[in-house]
């Protein structure tokens, strides 16, 4: 799929832009510079207004792509259930820390409540949720993302 | 008071949510027939009676802000669903969607009918990814039946549905913010006035109303509003969803009737506190909600601000004396720091301050200077941002310190 592909499927009206960043994003795992421009032109916008709208969200990532995106759910339920343990073994295995993107690969985020709190703590690795996610369990799941790199 | 009265949650298990037939066949879009034959008035007054109050949080009854659109000379409308739930704890509206996915779609066609808009949006947190794929699904199925679309069932009203997909942002919840993330703009909140009943998507009178709030319209339209009305107790009518979660031993989702207290949903639903274990106190209504300690359990949930529980999101989360609570503070400041969306300098700068403060008292670098900077910043928050977002980053703060829950900050 190019990003053509993608603008070809909407029609050029306000409430399609946030549906064509989402799928760029989904495509690419990024919304970039070369991206934004583009779609602005796409929609006859300007690129400021495009980069805007996009860098407000959480799911959109404007800047580099990572190979590997591990958010661990810091809501006060999942936190009540250790989530902060979570997040320390994770800081572990790959040795950094919460936030760093210094090694354009990995980046570690906390992120606000999933919707699925009975089931916490919640970690999602490249849009996977993992549910009741013990520190025990953190290597096993990373090391599936790991391996293949 | 009927104590097992269910109306929202009547077909969970029940039905296949991939079938539109499942959902006809226990007579599903029947009273959509009937309302498509009365007078939109007639419509809303039914609503009127019944005494609903929006599910979202701010409890405004939702007949009347029925009445405002429905009033507006304007011809084109919008009528819009609000399913962009994040409040952490909270999943009521993802579990509706999920499980009665046409319960809710009569409850909006019906919402637009009354008000006379013939756009309609559902506009549905990203995460929510089996909700997406059921809605699609049923709203597809709802048009192959002309349930949307020109002249649903015959009638000579018309009716465009669509989902829209947020991106992640808990400020979009809020409804000037999430007509701006409609719009492809930051979903930033509107100053008001103007009211989004006059100018609201695309600047014409828009009516926002919760998924619970949808969901419970087919049944009253189908039992009539004093039925509805004479469910709950307590100033309070119908039924909720309560989504329980903390130290009980069935943590979940529960529909209640309203004017049920905490110790009734804990106990009654939820399946009491887990062996060994004590309550220090619940939070009610998510991170923007209050603290109520393990003593007065008995106290009621309800919408307006000035109650001792307010409802807000219905979310229940039972705290364990073990808990840390400066852990639990840091929760609650991050999330409302990463939320703010930076429009406003008090809340963008004030709630910044304030994690670092709470960052700081984890560590044990808590300064009295740093005492003073957490009183002011809460003041600050409370009382000078634009949208409500900077006051609920201080409610469960302000408990903490009005119950002695935190040494250093008493
Ligand atoms: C910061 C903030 C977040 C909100 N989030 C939601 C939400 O996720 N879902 C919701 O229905 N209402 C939310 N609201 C309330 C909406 O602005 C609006 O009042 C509500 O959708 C109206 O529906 P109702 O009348 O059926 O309650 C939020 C309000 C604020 C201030
Ligand atoms: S109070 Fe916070 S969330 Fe609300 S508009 Fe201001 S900065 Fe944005
Ligand atoms: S608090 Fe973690 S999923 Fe809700």
């Amino acid at each position: 799929m190019t990003i053509q592909n993608i603008l070809m499927k909407y029609e050029v009206k306000p409430e399609n832009l946030l549906r064509v960043i989402k799928d760029v994003q989904r495509e690419f795992g990024m919304v970039d510079d070369k991206f934004i421009h583009q779609i602005a032109k796409y929609f006859e916008m300007k690129p400021a207004a495009v980069f805007s709208a996009a860098s407000f969200y959480d799911q959109i990532n404007t800047k580099e792509k990572f190979n590997i995106v591990v958010k661990v759910c810091d809501g006060a339920n999942c936190c009540t259930k250790k989530s902060a343990k979570i997040i320390k073994e994770v800081e572990r295995f790959f040795g950094q820390k919460i936030g760093d993107s210094f090694n354009r690969k990995v980046i570690i985020e906390r992120e606000s409540c999933f919707g699925f709190c009975s089931q916490g703590p919640i970690m999602v690795v490249n849009n996977v949720m993992y549910e009741k996610v013990t520190p025990e369990k953190v290597d096993d799941i990373l090391k599936g993302y790991t391996d293949f790199q | 008071m009927e104590e097992n009265q269910k109306i929202l949650t009547k077909n969970w298990g029940k039905i296949d949510t991939k079938e539109i037939t499942s959902y006809r066949k226990i007579g599903g879009y029947q009273v959509l027939q009937r309302v498509l034959q009365m007078k939109s008035q007639d419509v809303i007054a039914e609503v009127i009676k019944s005494g609903l109050k929006g599910r979202g949080g701010g409890g405004f009854p939702t007949g009347n802000k029925w009445e405002i659109t429905a009033a507006s000379a304007e011809k084109e409308k919008y009528f819009i669903c609000n399913l962009d739930e994040s409040e952490p704890g909270t999943y009521k509206d993802r579990l509706i969607a999920e499980n009665d996915p046409h319960q809710l779609i009569e409850g909006i066609i019906i919402g637009a009918y009354a008000v006379g808009a013939n756009k309609a949006y559902i506009y549905a947190n990203g995460n929510f990814h089996l909700a997406h794929f059921l809605l699609e699904r049923a709203i597809h199925q709802a048009y192959e039946n002309n349930l949307l679309g020109k002249k649903v069932m015959g009638s000579d009203f018309d009716l465009e549905l669509e989902l829209f997909i947020g991106a992640g942002a808990y400020i979009c919840g809020e409804e000037t913010a999430l007509i701006n993330s409609l719009e492809g703009k930051r979903g930033e909140p509107r100053k008001r006035p103007p009211y989004t009943s006059e100018k609201g998507l695309f600047d014409k009178p828009t009516v926002v109303n919760n998924t619970e709030t949808l969901s419970s319209i087919p049944w009253i339209m189908e039992h009539g509003g004093t039925k509805y009305s004479q469910i709950g107790g307590n100033g309070e009518v119908g039924t909720k969803i309560f989504c329980v979660d903390g130290i009980v031993k069935n943590p979940g989702a529960y529909e209640a009737p309203m004017g049920s207290s905490i110790n009734d949903v804990v106990y009654k639903y939820a399946g009491g506190i887990i062996d060994g274990d004590e309550p220090w106190f619940a939070q009610v209504g998510g991170s923007a909600g209050v603290l109520i300690p393990f003593g007065s359990f008995g106290a009621v949930p309800a919408y307006p601000r000035s109650s001792y529980v307010p409802m807000g999101s219905g979310a229940i989360l039972v705290v364990s004396k073990n808990q840390d609570i400066k852990e639990l503070m840091l929760s609650w400041a991050n999330f409302f720091h990463r939320e703010s969306c930076g429009q406003c300098v008090p809340c963008r700068e004030g709630t910044f301050r304030l994690k670092n403060i709470i960052e700081r008292l984890n560590e044990g670098n808590f300064s009295q200077n740093d005492k003073e900077d957490f009183n002011n910043l809460i003041w600050t928050l409370d009382n000078t941002t634009l949208c409500a977002l900077g006051k609920f980053s201080v409610i469960a703060l302000k408990d903490v310190v009005r119950y002695g829950f935190c040494d250093e900050l008493k």
